[in-house]
């Protein structure tokens, strides 16, 4: 871009460091060249087509500036711009920067400035997607595929998307958070068939990968909702004990255990009763002791509480 | 691996003195690399050292001419129509074009020209930890920025320019009002309707309400609550979120930031501080964590985010600061929730405007 003939009536201004900064940074000088011009426009307040360019020009050096992206935001309202067609250009950013917040606050901007518009959503869901094949677990691109979810009522896709990650990696703890944020948000909501149905889903991963951390954790969590009924609750505790009786142990089944015998515990008035989940506990906590040695001080604290 | 060694003293010195053209993203963040560097030097002690009396005024006064002041005096004027306070605090750098002016307390409003939480976050520590008394500090403009960049939600944006809003930023409100002594900015029942709400089925904390529980975000709100003298939120179930921040704690000894992830150096801070400010700390084991770090600690200074990786001024900071939680001998203690030296907290109770 040839700043000089483009900008010959702005007065660029420079960054002005004083006699000894912190940190400076060696830019390039193309990026100084192109930010004097911007400095100058952004002060001016203008919203052009040649502070467009500008904004795309600097990006290209530094695509995390925040009043350069804000600007971008600015002219493209003045202009009317084709917002369709700026989706574009932030996808081919957000392709070369996938963890870059302003990228996907852009992206937000746009679509948001776009409105309901379902094949925008479609199109959306499917740039998430190719993100998440660089990196399934890409922690804007989820946050992004949230909100777009719920700004527009978009829970169609969401199941089958979550599934076909979980196929590809079932530790993917992402995508099990997800599936939490599906079934808990949705308007349908969470049914007790739902819930039942889930603690299958978990029981049948947890038998596959004991070790994997995420469904005990989604499993941690949905046994919590009221639809959870005693008889539901024993049933997965004894398919619990079932599992670490097949496995030499499962630290993370142990675990679980432990929390519900705790809370059965804080419950029960039974005095020869509660003694006896209480040794049921301690025997827990001291397999834990055994089995999950980084973490030996705090199982003995735990044992500690049931003391 | 002894501590305090000069190659890390001289990494830091060397990127408070230039940064590589690489690090061109970084030009809006620029005072949270110094303050890496800065913070990093004073847990190892070489804070009177490293840093000349001449660094230390000229540094004092780089801080101060990114400030972004007011065209009004608010103590007695009213606020002009048509102003957004949100845009007072301190700049990342000196992106914006204004003239270096260290004393300026009144200029007119530019356009564009913004501050930005986190660097008014970085900005207020490095003043502390550079033993500056915060007296040309403008805590009204500061507090007004603050109410302006609230969310419904109960989160903070960071800019007057609109950016997104998070735990990341609700974190760096409550640590400016806490260094300011002044927590007139912030809706306390809304920031803790929304960290409870960001709380997830893990029991850990989340950038935001539904999204998934992650290390960095469980600092932010832990560190938060401190701030705000209100821990006994999380009291029911703090053994769960204790278990979840123990359980980041990898084979390697390394801490992730989420379940299924690998080590990272700077977990061994936001998961370390987190569980010291909730009492778990004690329950680490702290020697894996070192043998971690010692993995990722460069023989010419700083540290990575993994092994076989170059040193950058994030990780080599937290690499230290998480070493430090764990009380590493030769290494000055933290106060996590603010992320600086106990020497540095001990000045700004004694030594600053607000607190003294």
């Amino acid at each position: 871009m040839d700043f000089e003939t483009i900008f010959a009536d702005i007065l660029p201004i420079p960054a002005d460091e004083g006699p000894n900064p912190m940190s400076p940074i060696a830019y390039p000088a193309e990026y100084t060249q192109a930010m004097d011009y911007f400095r100058a426009c952004a002060r001016a307040g203008e919203t052009s087509q040649r502070v467009l360019d500008l904004t795309a020009a600097i990006i290209e050096l530094n695509p995390a500036h925040y009043t350069v992206w804000k600007v971008r935001q600015e002219c493209l309202v003045a202009l009317s711009s084709d917002l369709r067609i700026e989706l574009e250009y932030a996808t081919a950013v957000g392709m070369e920067h996938h963890k870059n917040y302003q990228v996907w606050h852009h992206r937000e901007i746009v679509v948001t400035l776009i409105g309901l518009d379902t094949q925008v959503i479609a199109n959306e869901k499917k740039y998430i997607n190719n993100q998440f094949e660089i990196d399934c677990k890409n922690y804007h691109a989820w946050s992004y595929r949230q909100w777009l979810v719920r700004k527009f009522n978009a829970w169609d896709q969401e199941l089958d998307d979550i599934n076909k990650l979980l196929v590809q990696d079932c530790r993917n703890n992402s995508a099990w958070n997800h599936r939490y944020f599906y079934f808990t948000n949705r308007p349908e909501g969470f049914s007790k068939e739902d819930l039942e149905e889930e603690i299958q889903f978990c029981l049948q991963h947890v038998r596959k990968t004991p070790n994997n951390e995420s469904p005990w954790n989604y499993l941690k969590g949905i046994v919590k909702k009221p639809e959870v009924t005693p008889e539901l609750l024993d049933s997965l505790v004894q398919d619990v004990k079932n599992l670490i009786k097949e496995n030499e142990f499962v630290v993370h089944g142990a675990a679980f255990l432990l929390d519900i015998l705790e809370s059965n515990i804080a419950k029960e008035v039974d005095d020869t009763k509660k003694e006896e989940v209480s040794m049921e506990a301690k025997k827990l906590c001291n397999e834990l002791i055994k089995f999950d040695i980084i973490r030996i001080k705090f199982w003995n604290y735990r044992l500690s509480l049931l003391k | 691996m002894l501590f305090p060694r000069t190659e890390d003293t001289r990494y830091f010195k060397f990127g408070l003195s230039l940064l590589p053209h690489y690090l061109t993203e970084y030009d809006t963040s620029r005072m949270a690399m110094a303050f890496y560097a800065i913070s990093g030097i004073d847990i190892c002690g070489a804070t009177a050292t490293a840093i000349s009396e001449r660094n230390r005024t000229d540094w004092v006064n780089w801080i101060y001419a990114q400030q972004v002041v007011p065209s009004w005096n608010m103590e007695s004027d009213e606020t002009p129509k048509d102003v957004s306070c949100a845009v007072f605090g301190f700049r990342g750098s000196t992106s914006s074009g204004r003239p270096h002016n260290p004393h300026q307390t009144c200029s007119e409003s530019w356009h564009h020209d913004t501050s930005h939480i986190a660097m008014t976050y970085t900005a207020l520590t490095m003043l502390v930890i550079l033993g500056d008394d915060l007296s040309r500090v403008n805590r009204e403009a500061i507090v007004s920025a603050l109410k302006c960049c609230q969310t419904e939600a109960g989160s903070f944006i960071a800019s007057a320019d609109g950016t997104e809003s998070d735990m990341r930023f609700l974190f760096a409100a409550c640590a400016i009002s806490y260094i300011l002594n002044d927590f007139r900015g912030i809706n306390k029942a809304l920031a803790i309707k929304y960290i409870t709400e960001s709380k997830t089925y893990e029991s850990a904390f989340a950038q935001g309400p539904g999204e998934e529980s992650h290390g960095g975000s469980t600092y932010c709100a832990i560190a938060a609550l401190s701030l705000l003298g209100r821990l006994d939120v999380v009291e029911p179930y703090r053994i769960s979120l204790i278990e979840w921040l123990l359980k980041r704690q990898q084979e390697d000894g390394g801490f992730a930031g989420r379940p299924g992830k690998v080590s990272d150096t700077c977990y061994s801070f936001w998961v370390g501080a987190s569980l010291e400010i909730l009492g778990g700390f004690q329950y680490v084991d702290s020697a894996a964590n070192r043998k971690f770090l010692e993995t990722t600690i460069s023989e010419r200074g700083g540290f990575s985010k993994h092994a076989d990786a170059t040193p950058d001024p994030l990780h080599s900071y937290m690499g230290l600061a998480g070493l430090s939680i764990a009380q590493e001998p030769g290494l000055q203690p933290l106060y996590p929730p603010l992320n600086i030296t106990l020497r540095a907290l001990n000045h700004l109770k004694n030594g600053t405007k607000w607190w003294r």
